[in-house]
């Protein structure tokens, strides 16, 4: 037996070779789950490789820049109102020693400026915060010697003329105690306020 | 079967191989040319700029740099390019796409006036060169050379925009002027 052993060594041999030629081939063989996966890389490749060449495949074409880069800027409204040599502000406060003692039939007018501090152009209303038992008119450019035109301003606005942007303007305010006021003002003292409001308008 | 008869065999197959690609030994035959040498060229397509547009507001020129733009306004930006197209056969769009809007800063203001502008664009095109097709913004050629395509690009601010829209900024971007060639009638 021993010497039978002996007399074969070679497929022993062959035996401990072959397995891991047979590993190997095994590792190797495709499967088919291996040959789609490599079919699908392939696909992919051709894919890819078409995607890089792309502007081979195009129609004919051409495009230009239009060089209109540029930063536009919005403009803005503002307006202030200054009475004789005070500050211009959001408001003003004229005093009342003008319209002092004032009787039935009285139209006594005070002069103001606005000014627009913004770069649109606008147009202007005028209204009373509260009515009042005298009458209020308003327009623009300096006082006259007589009574302004035009229905006298109520809580209600009333179109009060334009301004340009960044113009200046004056503007006359008047007071009119009417002729037939009842005696119930006499020595009476009325508050009133003025609210001017500026609209911006296309250009 | 000895050498002598392989080698005779073998010298036989090479000669029948041989005879039989020689013209000589044929059917009758002629051949003629059909037609003469042509040339052909291939057409082109292309779109170059011309000259610096102009920036308008209504008629005046304008500085945008300098414009202050209020609600109400139309900015236009036009400028001129040449289009060179030659092909018997070529139909091709035409197409213009504004610029981009966006805010110069993260200012409410910037953000504000870039949400209230709109930017759009619009073409016209002179000359005979091209013809417009039964598609819209499709042109034939009629005949090759260079046809003048004048872009207008437009910034409107829509009037009645809110407060905050005020004294902000915004960067209007380039645009793009476009051909391509279709099949499309």
């Amino acid at each position: 037996m021993t010497g039978s052993r002996a007399a074969h060594p070679g497929p022993r041999r062959h035996r401990a070779t072959r397995p891991l030629v047979r590993r190997l081939l095994v590792a190797l063989r495709p499967t088919p789950r291996a040959a789609l996966g490599a079919v699908a890389a392939l696909g992919a490749g051709i894919l890819v490789a078409a995607g890089l060449a792309a502007g081979s495949y195009a129609f004919l074409n051409s495009q230009a820049v239009v060089t209109s880069a540029a930063t536009i800027k919005s403009g803005n409204l503002g307006l202030t109102v200054r009475y004789g040599a005070g500050a211009a502000g959001s408001s003003t406060t004229i005093p009342s020693t003008a319209w002092g003692a004032m009787l039935p039939g009285d139209v006594v007018g005070q002069q103001f400026t606005l000014a627009s501090t913004g770069t649109a152009g606008s147009t202007l209303t005028a209204r009373l915060s509260a009515s009042s038992a005298w009458d209020i008119r308003i327009a623009s450019g300096t006082c006259p010697a007589g009574q302004l035109g035009g229905a006298p301003l109520s809580t209600a606005a009333a179109t009060a003329g334009t301004i340009a942007g960044g113009a200046t303007s004056t503007f006359c305010v008047q007071a009119a105690l009417p002729a037939a006021a009842g005696a119930a003002v006499s020595g009476t003292t009325a508050d009133f306020s003025i609210v001017i409001d500026s609209t911006q308008v296309p250009s | 079967m000895n050498k002598l008869t392989k080698g005779a065999i073998a010298t036989a197959a090479g000669v029948i191989l041989l005879m039989g690609g020689a013209g000589t030994l044929a059917s009758w035959n002629s051949s003629a040319n059909a037609g003469s040498s042509q040339t052909i060229t291939a057409g082109s397509l292309s779109v170059t700029a011309g000259a610096a547009g102009v920036w308008k507001s209504g008629s005046t020129t304008i500085t945008p740099s300098s414009f202050r733009i209020v609600p109400g306004d139309t900015l236009t930006y036009t400028q001129t390019f040449n289009l060179v197209a030659s092909g018997d056969n070529l139909l091709f769009t035409l197409a213009a796409t504004p610029g981009a809007i966006s805010a110069a800063s993260a200012a409410s203001a910037d953000v504000a006036l870039a949400a209230a502008l709109t930017g759009s664009s619009t073409f016209s095109v002179a000359g005979s060169n091209i013809a417009a097709s039964s598609s819209p913004n499709t042109y034939k050629v009629t005949t090759a050379g260079t046809t003048v395509v004048t872009v207008t690009m437009t910034v409107a601010f829509p009037y009645a925009s809110a407060n905050s829209t005020q004294l902000g900024a915004v960067s209007f971007g380039n645009g793009a002027v476009t051909v391509t060639q279709t099949q499309t009638p």
